[in-house]
């Protein structure tokens, strides 16, 4: 029941929120500094700026995804000198957060 | 003391400098050269920095804020590592090479100052084909060097290093 519960809170908690953005990966599209809606009612596709959770570090990231493979996603920096999957490896669908709204 | 007080009103006397207060003898081209890729670095960035997106259509104030500072901090780098890089360069040419050198590398001089002279170029200007020829002119530095040091297998332990650095 507590993991109902607690899937359900998950699942409302992303419907529709606000992430705001630190650093220059997704420059220009995303702005440091700036605040967007994102939600996770959209499948994410190729193109998409995707809000994740890193496995290795647990931290929060938005990158745009290069490729949707069978298992998770392949993230990309909109700049050469940001980091990606080459980094932190593919991203699992469960990590996923929400598909940010432009 | 004394004697020698009275023994220099008669003998002819010479000056001994030592060309560094801590003749410490530790020369080395790699951190011109690291200098000299962050300068490069830092301009394939600047290039690569586009305008908000939407712009000129719609301007972002906030947006152009963040690329204003995003471009002042990259300009601000470039110009510290350029004036690192002619620092750095200026120590090998005044306190390591020595006149013996020029014998065997007659265009000693000429390399330092054009080297030099890149650096004042890349503070000046978001060139990427001049920061590359600094890169390079560093890495002719180098190469004499280690020449000069009799250790010329060095040379391509530095290359390993530092043309790798991103």
């Amino acid at each position: 029941m507590k993991d109902i519960v607690r899937l359900l809170i998950n699942f409302f908690r992303h419907l529709l929120f606000l992430v705001k953005v630190e650093g220059e990966s997704g420059w220009p599209t995303l702005v440091s500094g700036k605040r967007y809606l994102a939600t996770n009612l959209i499948l994410p596709q190729q193109g998409d700026f995707l809000v994740f959770r890193n496995q290795h570090d647990c931290e929060v990231y938005v990158k745009q995804i290069a490729e949707v493979r069978r298992n998770g996603y392949m993230m990309e920096s909109t700049v050469s000198w940001g980091s990606s999957s080459r980094d932190f490896g593919m991203i699992p669908f469960r990590a996923t957060l929400g598909v940010v709204l432009l | 003391m004394e004697i020698t007080k009275y023994l220099s009103k008669i003998l002819p006397e010479v000056i001994a400098e030592a060309h560094c207060d801590i003749p410490c003898s530790i020369y080395e081209p790699t951190p011109a050269k690291i200098a000299a890729m962050t300068v490069l670095r830092m301009v394939l960035q600047i290039n690569e920095l586009q305008p908000p997106s939407g712009f000129p259509a719609t301007i972002d104030i906030d947006a152009m804020k963040v690329l204003q500072n995003s471009l002042v901090r990259r300009i601000g780098v470039k110009e510290e590592h350029a004036q690192l890089c002619k620092k750095e360069l200026l120590i090998l040419w005044t306190d390591f090479f020595k006149p013996e050198h020029l014998e065997k590398f007659p265009k000693l001089h000429d390399i330092f100052w054009k080297a030099a002279k890149l650096c004042s170029k890349n503070k000046q200007e978001v060139n990427e084909d001049a920061a590359r020829e600094l890169a390079a002119k560093v890495d002719e530095i180098a190469k004499i060097f280690y020449e000069a040091k009799g250790a010329p297998e060095r040379y391509e332990g530095y290359r390993t290093i530092t043309d790798k650095l991103f």
